[in-house]
């Protein structure tokens, strides 16, 4: 596992020594408008939304807003340079894996600054976004560099004198509506393979977080991607992302957020022209920790797993089941291991745990956490705001958390750990699954037979076994249940973004 | 053996970078002194220096330098460092490998016309072809550094809840044979795959062109790749016999002709190790009547007279359907007179020096051979000696295509690799596809006809490992190459390389209790 590097959108495993990077001094904000054809647009209705600093509540920018019209452009733009006899279309399939190298070159120059970026839009700790997100970001790029010219079909062989080619193709537009927890990672998620297999892109970032996906267009245009070929229109869901779901030309729309939503741009997508649609959707995950397992492995995975970017995580690992005769060892040493954690600004090296992205996100996590109190939960740690005025929440953690309790069937999405105990493995099996979500699980045992029996009877789309948050740009990510539909990253996800033709043709069967 | 050409035409800004262009070297000029084998990171002489050999330039005749052979002491040390670079290689991620090759690739897009001006030097050919040959080696090595992050094994349900999986892992350390004919691609089309997978090379480039492999092995020591990854001894059968024998080699892949495939098959045979070979081909070129005449005499030209004949998947058998025969052979030998032969440096030259004086010879000896046995030259097939002065010693030969020619001739039954086209007739489909077939080699074929049920019917008939319709000699690095019976076994380029270059475990894991028969 260590050969792979770090974990792209969990934990470092070891952060390099130090000198540590530094972020740089950003003096005012390049990119703030919508990227059209490589070109730079203002609002089409002349509106313009503010963007913050979660961790000091100033505003860092105002941003172009697009809106219905704006999308509209973004879509005839991406349209056009897909059709046939594009220069897009006419592309070598190894020179589109040329570029997306060249992006990831580009990317790599500009890393301190995108961390940077990254931080001050999100809040989240600059080394966190220089050696996960950026990593994570680079790696998937020049993985799905590496697929461009592998994208290939089969000669089947068929029955009476026929033959039967099968073609990859482009799906087409490909619209993406992403969230402001990884806002960069996100974004490469979704147009790295898109752009693998040849399709054009209409990408709103999350209108908390626009900053990083605008400065990355702009190093789309340096890398001479030809213009339309992806297409940048920051705004806000009910208005830009739904007429991303619902737009006549768009041929495929994949979305990553909450499940409501989620169940919103189906909807839009069946209604408008049955566009291919893949969902990365949350989840409500559950790591069961046997008695036989590495305990202080199992405590520093699972909290890792809670904490992890205050718990913004759509892989949070959320419902932690503990074997009764070592629940209260667990629960000791997760109390003791949370202590180390380091809430600061996050542009210093040394802070771990940076605020919540805003106040509504923030008023969220608070109720249920005064929910879990009310309904009986045991608070062991943490449990409140962290001064007043901000949007920081201390890491919380709650033993004793019952199944019927809110805060062990509501996505948290914040900093808080709610820890079960369960005494047969069948029974705790059966809690794990029972749940609307199936996103990803952990198990912790050092009996490789029980480890795997027990992945075969979770229903997720991932499983991990003694570690958390290792994703990977090899392995696919996608959800079962509500979690979402269709496969992100690995090579699944080259499916996501083909038709496949199959080309039959009449063979005469005399010589 | 090309990319598509109109591609790599089209990519002028991208693929040539100027500074190295301007190096203004011209034949007849350039030393070598350098030493040219290479291991554990450096530039080595070889310990045997009584066995020094000539190496010329075509297309002066000059010596350009001196090969040092390596004897068993250099053999052992070359696959002693990639030994040890293979520990290191075969341990990092396929991201992690991918990275190195990229940077590789990116040194050999930056110093294309320095390497392709070597390779003109070395070999004979046209400059033009040359950075074709440059383009195609840097493309291969992209291609397989996108495939190292990517090798995958299988995960295989059984009954009862057990299950096994495969893990695909490398071979070791491989060696690889290269030809005189494409001697920096032969060298990238080998270690590029093998390098992905996870092992470890030692090259031995052809003795009569050893300039331009060492250049690979230098670049992937520029870019961070563990000392010893990439080798290249020099030698001829010697040489490749110790490293046919070493018990520390765990691969061999040979490009070359037929009967030295098969020495290196039986020599591998001994240590139980799998080889790729890429041999030789006596190929047909099938043209009916329907088929668009202007592209068939293109075709049949690309099919014969690149590399001055010297490739191994070459057309040498035209097949041309009756009725259209008198206007094909017209247009062929009006084209074919037209080919402009010359200084090989020199950008308007279409066709340089062949690769030697015994093999031109040997050439020419296949004309003669052919007008004894009663074929009409229509064309070329003599000597040719250049009007400027310091090429008069250079291997020359104008391009020829033979008429009349019957089946039984030599010079359609023996691959005579220099720019010899044999042209001959045909009435039905049935009759050219068994005359066609009628070979020991089966490396490549192809077929004009607009008739797209003709096309598929025909090339399902051919028995030859890369059919092309309506085009020929077109070797994109995403297309697996290689030939059907003795043209070789195994394919180089594509994905499918991966199964060359690598091995499978296959891990059983019992879920249950053991049912034991005791």
């Amino acid at each position: 596992m260590a050969q792979n590097g770090t974990a792209e959108n969990g934990v470092v495993e070891d952060i390099p020594a130090l000198p540590f990077p530094q972020p740089v001094k950003v003096q005012d904000i390049r990119y703030t408008k919508i990227f059209i054809n490589n070109e730079w647009h203002s609002s089409s209705r002349g509106r313009t939304f503010p963007t913050f600093n979660p961790a000091t509540g100033v505003k860092i920018c105002d941003v172009e807003e697009a809106d219905k019209e704006d999308v509209d452009k973004a879509v005839a733009a991406a349209k056009a340079a897909r059709q046939r006899g594009s220069p897009w279309r006419r592309m070598d399939a190894s020179s589109r894996g040329r570029l997306l190298h060249k992006l990831a070159d580009l990317m790599e120059r500009d890393r301190l600054l995108l961390a940077t970026l990254e931080t001050l839009d999100t809040g989240k700790p600059f080394l966190q976004s220089f050696f996960i997100d950026l990593d994570g970001s680079i790696k998937t790029l020049r993985y799905y560099a590496g697929w461009a010219d592998k994208i290939q079909g089969k000669s089947l062989p068929i029955d009476e004198s026929f033959m039967c080619l099968t073609k990859h193709e482009p799906v087409g537009v490909c619209g993406a509506i992403i969230p402001w927890n990884f806002p960069l990672l996100m974004f490469i998620w979704k147009i790295a393979p898109a752009l693998s297999c040849g399709n054009t892109v209409v990408i709103k970032p999350a209108e908390q977080t626009p900053l990083t996906a605008l400065h990355v267009g702009s190093l789309i245009k340096e890398s001479e991607f030809p213009p339309g070929v992806v297409n940048i229109v920051p705004g806000f869901g009910p208005t830009a992302g739904a007429a991303i779901a619902s737009h006549m030309d768009i041929d495929k729309v994949a979305f990553t957020g909450s499940t409501e939503v989620g169940q919103l741009i189906k909807e839009a997508a069946a209604k408008s022209n049955l566009k291919r649609v893949t969902l990365e959707l949350g989840g409500k995950n559950p790591c069961i920790v046997f008695a036989d397992c590495d305990l202080q492995l199992a405590v520093e995975e699972t909290q890792k797993g809670a904490f992890y970017n205050q718990g913004q995580c759509c892989t949070a690992a959320s419902r932690v089941f503990v074997e009764e005769s070592i629940y209260e060892e667990f629960v000791r040493r997760s109390i003791e291991n949370a202590k180390k954690i380091v809430i600061g600004d996050p542009l210093d090296p040394k802070t771990s745990h940076g605020p919540q992205i805003d106040q509504q996100q923030f008023d969220k996590i608070i109720d249920l956490i005064e929910s879990g109190k009310k309904e009986g939960a045991r608070l062991e740690y943490g449990g409140a705001p962290v001064g007043e005025k901000s949007l920081y929440i201390q890491p919380t953690i709650f033993s004793g958390v019952k199944d019927h309790m809110r805060i062990a069937k509501e996505e948290i999405f914040g900093p808080v750990q709610c820890i079960f105990s369960f005494k047969s493995q069948q029974k705790a099996v059966e809690r794990a699954n029972s749940s609307q979500y199936g996103l990803v699980s952990a198990v912790f045992t050092t009996n490789m037979d029980r480890a795997l029996a027990v992945s075969a009877a979770l229903e997720t789309g991932t499983v991990w076994i003694n570690c958390y948050n290792a994703l990977h740009a090899q392995t696919p990510f996608g959800g079962y249940k509500m979690s979402g539909n269709g496969r992100e990253l690995g090579e699944y996800a080259l499916a996501e973004y083909s038709e496949v033709k199959a080309v039959t043709i009449k063979l005469s069967e005399v010589l | 053996m090309l990319q598509r050409l109109a591609a790599s035409l089209r990519r002028p800004a991208a693929a040539a970078p100027l500074p190295a262009a301007v190096r203004c070297v011209s034949s007849g000029s350039v030393e070598v002194t350098a030493p040219l084998n290479f291991w554990a990171g450096k530039r080595r002489n070889s310990q045997e220096k009584c066995n020094k050999e000539h190496v010329y330039e075509p297309a002066t005749g000059r010596v350009l330098c001196h090969l040092e052979p390596c004897g068993a002491a250099e053999v052992d040390q070359a696959v002693k460092a990639a030994k040890l670079a293979f520990g290191h290689w075969s341990r990092m991620s396929g991201m992690e490998r991918a990275r190195i090759m990229i940077d590789a690739a990116h040194i050999i897009e930056s110093r294309r016309e320095e390497i392709a001006q070597m390779e003109v030097v070395n070999n004979g050919k046209s400059i033009t072809e040359a950075r074709l040959d440059v383009d195609s080696a840097r493309l291969c090595i992209e291609y397989y550094a996108g495939l190292a992050g990517t090798l995958a094994g299988q995960h295989v349900q059984l009954p009862g809840g057990s299950f096994a999986y495969t893990r695909r892992e490398p071979l070791g350390v491989c060696v690889g044979i290269g030809a005189w004919n494409y001697p920096f691609q032969i060298a990238a089309w080998k270690s590029a795959p093998a390098l992905a997978c996870g092992n470890s090379m030692v090259f031995k480039p052809s003795p009569v062109t050893p300039v331009t492999a060492v250049m690979l092995a230098e670049i992937f020591a520029e870019v961070g790749a563990p000392e010893g990854l990439v080798n290249v001894v020099q030698g001829g059968q010697e040489t490749g016999s110790l490293l046919c024998h070493h018990p520390d080699v765990a691969k061999v892949s040979f490009t070359g002709s037929v009967p030295t495939g098969k020495k290196i098959m039986a020599m591998a045979s001994r240590g139980v190790k799998p080889v790729t070979l890429e041999l030789g081909g006596k190929s047909p070129l099938l043209i009916f009547q329907d088929g668009d005449l202007e592209n068939a005499v293109k075709g049949a030209l690309m099919a014969n007279f690149l590399s001055q004949g010297q490739v191994c998947s070459n057309g040498t058998r035209v097949f041309v359907q009756r009725d259209i025969l008198p206007e094909f052979v017209e247009e062929v030998v009006k084209r074919t007179k037209a080919i402009k032969i010359g200084d090989p440096l020199l950008e308007s030259t279409r066709m340089g020096a062949l690769v030697s004086r015994p093999h031109l010879e040997k050439v020419l000896s296949f004309v003669e051979q052919a007008k004894k046995e009663g074929a009409a030259v229509l064309c070329g097939g003599e000597p040719f000696v250049p009007s400027d002065p310091k090429l008069r010693g250079g291997y020359y030969m104008t391009p020829c295509v033979l008429g009349d020619c019957t089946d039984e001739m030599t010079c359609v039954k023996e691959e005579i690799f220099g720019p010899v086209m044999s042209v001959l007739s045909f009435e039905t489909e049935e009759e050219v596809l068994q005359r066609a077939n009628d070979t020991t080699m089966g490396l490549a074929a192809g077929v004009f006809t607009r008739d797209v049920r003709r096309a598929h019917r025909v090339v399902e008939h051919l028995k030859a490992g890369s059919c092309f319709i309506n085009n020929y000699n077109i070797t994109p690095v995403e297309v697996p190459f290689g030939g059907f019976k003795m043209s070789g076994i195994g394919r180089e380029n594509g994905q499918v390389t991966i199964e060359h270059y690598t091995q499978l475990k296959t891990v059983f894991v019992e879920m249950g209790d053991v049912d034991s028969l005791f």
